[in-house]
């Protein structure tokens, strides 16, 4: 563990990275990003109540900087182990969330050291939650491919920079299970597998989610930066006639960051 | 402006952290009546079998109701949830408290009060000391080897397409076969299509089936068929006699197996009606905690009838108890080996 640990910190404070003096106004960053945090869901499908749990957040991106736009490509996780313990049984599941996607960010306006950025990401986030004691039921998968409104204001002062973001979902494309609520059934037994998703339905969902980070960083004179921030997200799965069951999920994190300019 | 900019940031973190808990309402709490409320409504939502029940939902509510009171007893109140859910006599609906499972016991006490299988006559005289074990099928040749008498006793045991073909082919003199399933309370539907492929098909129909697709009982989505696998070029099919002993032991997946035998012309069913249990069933949790089965899908056998309540065989025969237990010998096995050697000898002559 302290191996990793040192070959990064001596990447990103000593390394002369070979672009990091360039007078290039396009630079190019690749963020890693880790930390912890506390998730709590709810799936009306199978039960009334709230998992609530730890969970980690790893997550990798590339991002893309010129003066006026910048894009973003991630690939971020957060995943953890829930309960809940309403009676003398302490019910445990496990839950992941992996997305992909890739955000656009213009210059909107800027004054002294205060610069407002706009845009937008397109992700897809897929929800996989295991509760083994739910039989046919124990899975409970859903995909949610997604366009987001995105705003950021960031502050620059000395070697600081301070931001906070704000997304809002504008529409998601959700595929979530039917009424029945069966991840595993399927009416040609003779391949189950192939048609395990048989009675998912999907649909469009309108404003399902919003999610906040606010952070600071610190930009080193090798062009890397350290960082630490605060992120809060929400989704909900809305619901349809086909799929009416509602999904509510939530997390809050602590995220370590580290951007190494590699050109 | 600069001296605004960080208070700005954090009020907009803060603002939108603490929606929270206006956009993911508390859980309803785990009260008696609400769970009481919560699983009746889940079954009157969910539960695909109220038309071959025969239950007034609604009236078992309005009984059971007045009886749950906030404050009751744990003991007391899944008294009262068993109570209910009793009313469906379905063996695939339960509820679990931790210290206690609900089962449908008058489809247990109709097992047991007319057994189709004395299971020491069968080992004792029938499979014998040397019978083989193989994919969980307990087996052994009958009548010098003329018939294959096969044990199956849950379809949870693993039997791949190869391992029966195993079987089949370690009796090479066999003229047909006994497929003893009773008792046999069900497990996984893909070895009812692992052993159903070594029997000659081309790709018929074995069933129908639909999963509740909305709150009204009558809700479901289009019916969609289940096709026998087809194995018309497979040559070492089993194309003689099976006759498929079944009791009231038998529940789901072998229940299934029972009407899927519709569609094989060599197949027969001898003994007792099955218990049913066609419809699949998923599960979830109550606001305190417990947990509940219920079937959520209606299967449809070949001739059109739904047969949740048990699958009637083709040829009914009792078992004989006293004989068994007094001679050694099982009725029902005598009288399939007989019909498969009668079958023989009329295809014979």
């Amino acid at each position: 563990m302290r191996r990793p640990v040192l070959t990064l910190l001596t990447l990103l404070f000593a390394l002369p990275l070979w672009g990091a003096e360039s007078d290039s106004a396009t630079h190019t960053f690749i963020h890693l990003r880790s930390g912890v945090g506390y998730g709590l869901y709810r799936d009306l499908g199978t039960l009334p109540i709230t998992y609530r749990g730890l969970q980690l957040h790893p997550g990798i991106s590339l991002e893309i900087q010129q003066p006026l736009w910048r894009y973003e490509g991630a690939l971020l996780v957060d995943g953890g182990v829930y309960g809940i313990k309403p009676s003398i049984n302490y019910i445990q599941a496990y839950g992941g969330h992996p997305l992909l996607g890739v955000r656009v960010w213009r210059k909107m306006a800027h004054h002294n050291h205060l610069h407002l950025w706009a845009g937008g990401s397109a992700d897809n986030l897929f929800d996989i939650r295991y509760q083994s004691s739910l039989g046919n039921a124990c899975a409970g998968f859903g995909n949610y491919a997604r366009l987001n409104l995105e705003g950021c204001l960031e502050y620059t002062i000395g070697s600081w920079l301070f931001y906070a973001q704000l997304q809002l979902n504008a529409i998601s494309l959700t595929t979530r299970p039917g009424f029945a609520y069966m991840d595993n059934f399927d009416q040609d037994i003779s391949s189950p597998t192939a048609n395990t998703f048989d009675q998912y339905h999907t649909y469009l969902a309108l404003a399902a989610g919003a999610a906040t980070d606010v952070g600071a960083s610190l930009l080193l004179a090798t062009g890397n930066r350290i960082g630490l921030s605060y992120h809060w997200s929400y989704l909900s799965s809305q619901s349809s006639d086909a799929s009416p069951h509602l999904f509510q999920y939530a997390h809050h994190a602590l995220l370590f960051h580290l951007a190494f300019k590699i050109k | 402006m600069k001296h605004f900019s960080i208070p700005i940031l954090l009020a907009i973190a803060i603002s939108f952290a603490s929606c929270e808990r206006a956009l993911i309402a508390d859980d309803i709490s785990a009260s008696a009546t609400n769970t009481f409320d919560y699983l009746w409504q889940r079954f009157d939502q969910q539960y695909a079998l109220f038309d071959v029940k025969d239950v007034d939902w609604q009236a078992v509510y309005d009984s059971l109701r007045p009886r749950v009171y906030n404050g009751m007893s744990p003991d007391s109140l899944f008294a009262v949830c068993a109570t209910m859910l009793g009313t469906l006599r379905d063996g695939h609906v339960n509820l679990y408290a931790g210290f206690d499972v609900s089962r449908a016991d008058s489809l247990y006490y109709r097992f047991y009060s007319q057994s189709g299988i004395d299971i020491n006559t069968v080992l004792l005289h029938y499979l014998g000391i040397g019978y083989h074990s193989t994919g969980g099928m307990a087996h052994n040749g009958l009548c010098h080897d003329s018939v294959i008498y096969i044990y199956y006793g849950s379809f949870s045991n693993t039997v791949s397409p190869s391992l029966f073909r195993r079987i089949i082919q370690s009796y090479p003199q066999a003229q047909g076969m006994v497929l003893d399933m009773r008792g046999n309370g069900g497990g996984s539907l893909s070895n009812v299509i692992n052993i159903l492929s070594l029997m000659p098909s081309h790709g018929q129909q074995l069933y129908s089936s639909q999963i509740k697709a909305g709150p009204a009982h009558d809700h479901f989505t289009p019916l969609v068929a289940t096709y026998a696998p087809d194995c018309s070029a497979d040559t070492t099919l089993f194309t003689r006699p099976v006759v498929v002993l079944v009791d009231r032991g038998c529940f789901s997946a072998t229940s299934v197996f029972a009407i899927c035998t519709q569609a094989y012309d060599n197949m027969y069913l001898m003994g007792d009606t099955t218990s049913g249990g066609l419809g699949l069933p998923s599960m979830g949790y109550l606001p305190n905690g417990w947990r509940y089965r219920l079937p959520v899908t209606r299967t449809v056998a070949l001739d059109g009838n739904n047969y949740e309540n048990g699958v009637p065989p083709d040829i009914p025969l009792a078992f004989d108890l006293p004989r068994a237990q007094t001679l050694g010998r099982d009725n029902l096995i005598d009288s399939a080996c007989a019909y498969i050697l009668h079958s023989l000898n009329e295809s014979k002559y």
